[in-house]
């Protein structure tokens, strides 16, 4: 009786595969940011709402280093974050800035502005590039990631990120004048090669207080994402 | 759209740059930046005169909307950061600061320069009268809606020969005088400075006499608190706006071992002096 239920509903998903996995798979919306630059406190407040409000994506914040001062740093810079918004400035040939968002590794926006990453988040949605279904849990001082079968091939990445932050504004110190930040990304990893077949690893827990997992093709664009117990597709 | 473009813009004005590297033996190098900014580097004289030391400046132009930094850039932002020693016959340099304006985003203290700004450099020579080629390797920010850091490497070669000021020297000249000098040089009295060291919210306070016209929106840049900017003062004018009582909320206690740098600006004038913290 189960098995025919479970039977059933791959059928189903196996008439429309694409729309199955869009509705499971997080949309990754990566901000780059600096508690040193002036033009970013409202894509962080943007970046926070949609860590609270939305469901159907994964928002990270990668705090880069280039906005550090002469005896300042922000305390979540780091450079992976400098470096994976080089790599994006790179293939989207837009150089360096913050705020920047990044939807899905397919297009970097001003990160401020809502409208265009609101519908970058919907064409995302669309387009449903998904190589492969993703779970990720933790287990003791470990986490299991589990890759399914598919096509292609891409790297898998280990993002540890704090969930929320509340630090002075800028560079100012008991001033009494703070900024809350959401999903703060304090170390990312490559953990393995996904070259199609299905595939489970068991990592250390990275630093950071939640976890999530993104395969990445060899073009820069997310196929498939997971975050924490959130599960992965099919 | 408009940032593709910028990242054309910068091969073009890089590839335009470095080719006019070779011929650059003029007051002024190519402008290095794209359509939100754009810096190049000039010299006073089109050739090295007799003396030791070579009046030059970094000029730059913001686009409208686009902003840079200060020497101390505030709550966000970077300084400009010049380093020169890939230059020939050059041993160093003084930056001079032409006084910042004050721009308060989402509650960020930033002091900055926006439309154009020359920052004037004194460069010591390392032989009078040998041929000097200046190399300036520059990194800073300009920012609007977005901020962008910037990496600039600016060339200039001066030759000796007959002096005689260059076209650009008027520049250097208008950018000198909008440098902060001495209070007096400004028509301005420090009456008295003190720092009120509560623990929770220190205070410092300046009282200012004018000697000529009254105080119109005086501003005080503080150096030395911690990393950000304070907040701009509150302002008591009186005797007819003859005295100023300026009142700044400091977000921590100054070191007792260093006097605090104060950079006040007020209607077109300016000026730096200092105050001892405690």
């Amino acid at each position: 009786m189960l098995s025919r239920f479970v039977m059933s509903l791959g059928f189903i998903a196996g008439l429309s595969p694409l729309a199955a996995q869009a509705a499971e798979r997080p949309v990754v919306v990566e901000l780059f940011t600096s508690q040193g630059c002036s033009s970013c406190p409202p894509a962080d407040a943007y970046l926070r709402e949609l860590s609270t409000q939305r469901a159907d994506v994964l928002p990270l914040a990668f705090h880069v280093t280039y906005w550090d001062g002469l005896g300042w740093k922000d305390p979540y810079s780091m450079q992976a974050a400098t470096q994976r918004q080089d790599l994006y400035g790179r293939r989207f040939g837009d150089g360096s800035y913050t705020p920047e968002i990044v939807v899905d590794g397919a297009a970097g926006m001003v990160g401020s502005r809502r409208s265009d990453v609101g519908a970058a988040i919907e064409r995302a949605k669309r387009a449903s590039r998904t190589a492969a279904a993703i779970s990720v849990t933790k287990n003791g001082g470990q986490v299991a990631i589990q890759v399914g079968s598919g096509t292609g091939t891409g790297r898998i990445l280990l993002i540890g990120f704090d969930r929320e932050h509340t630090t002075a504004i800028g560079r100012g110190e008991n001033s009494g004048r703070t900024l809350t930040e959401a999903n703060i990304v304090r170390s990312i990893r490559a953990v393995g090669q996904w070259s199609g077949a299905a595939l489970r690893l068991n990592e250390q827990f990275p630093e950071g207080q939640d976890v999530a997992v993104v395969l990445e093709a060899p073009d820069g664009q997310i196929v498939g994402a997971a975050r924490l117990g959130t599960g992965g597709s099919t | 759209m408009a940032l593709a473009r910028f990242g054309l813009g910068v091969m073009l004005s890089a590839g335009f740059a470095s080719c006019a590297n070779v011929v650059a033996h003029a007051a002024a190098g190519a402008w290095v930046g794209d359509n939100r900014v754009a810096v190049r580097l000039i010299t006073a004289t089109d050739h090295l005169a007799a003396g030791s030391t070579l009046e030059a400046g970094l000029e730059f132009r913001f686009a409208r909307g686009w902003h840079g930094y200060w020497r101390t850039p505030g709550d966000a932002g970077i300084a400009p950061m010049v380093d020169w020693s890939g230059s020939e016959n050059i041993s160093r340099d003084e930056i001079a600061w032409p006084a910042p304006s004050r721009l308060v985003i989402e509650d960020l203290q930033n002091s900055v320069y926006a439309d154009h700004v020359v920052l004037p450099v004194t460069l010591f020579l390392k032989q009078a009268g040998a041929p000097v080629r200046i190399k300036a390797s520059l990194a800073y920010a300009a920012c609007s809606d977005i901020c962008v850091p910037y990496q600039a490497d600016l060339t200039l070669s001066v030759a000796p020969g007959a002096g005689g000021t260059s076209a650009e020297a008027a520049l250097i000249d208008a950018a000198r005088k909008t440098v902060p000098g001495t209070p007096a040089a400004a028509g301005i009295e420090i009456v008295a400075t003190r720092v009120e060291p509560s623990a929770s919210e220190p205070i410092l306070v300046v009282d200012l006499r004018s000697s000529d016209r009254p105080f119109v929106r005086p501003d005080l840049f503080v150096e030395g608190v911690g990393n950000g900017l304070p907040a701009a003062p509150e302002v008591a004018l009186g005797a007819g706006g003859k005295t100023a009582r300026l009142t700044v909320r400091l977000s921590s206690l100054p070191p007792a071992d260093r006097p605090l740098t104060l950079t006040l600006t007020d209607d077109g004038r300016a000026a730096e002096f200092t105050a001892k913290a405690r």
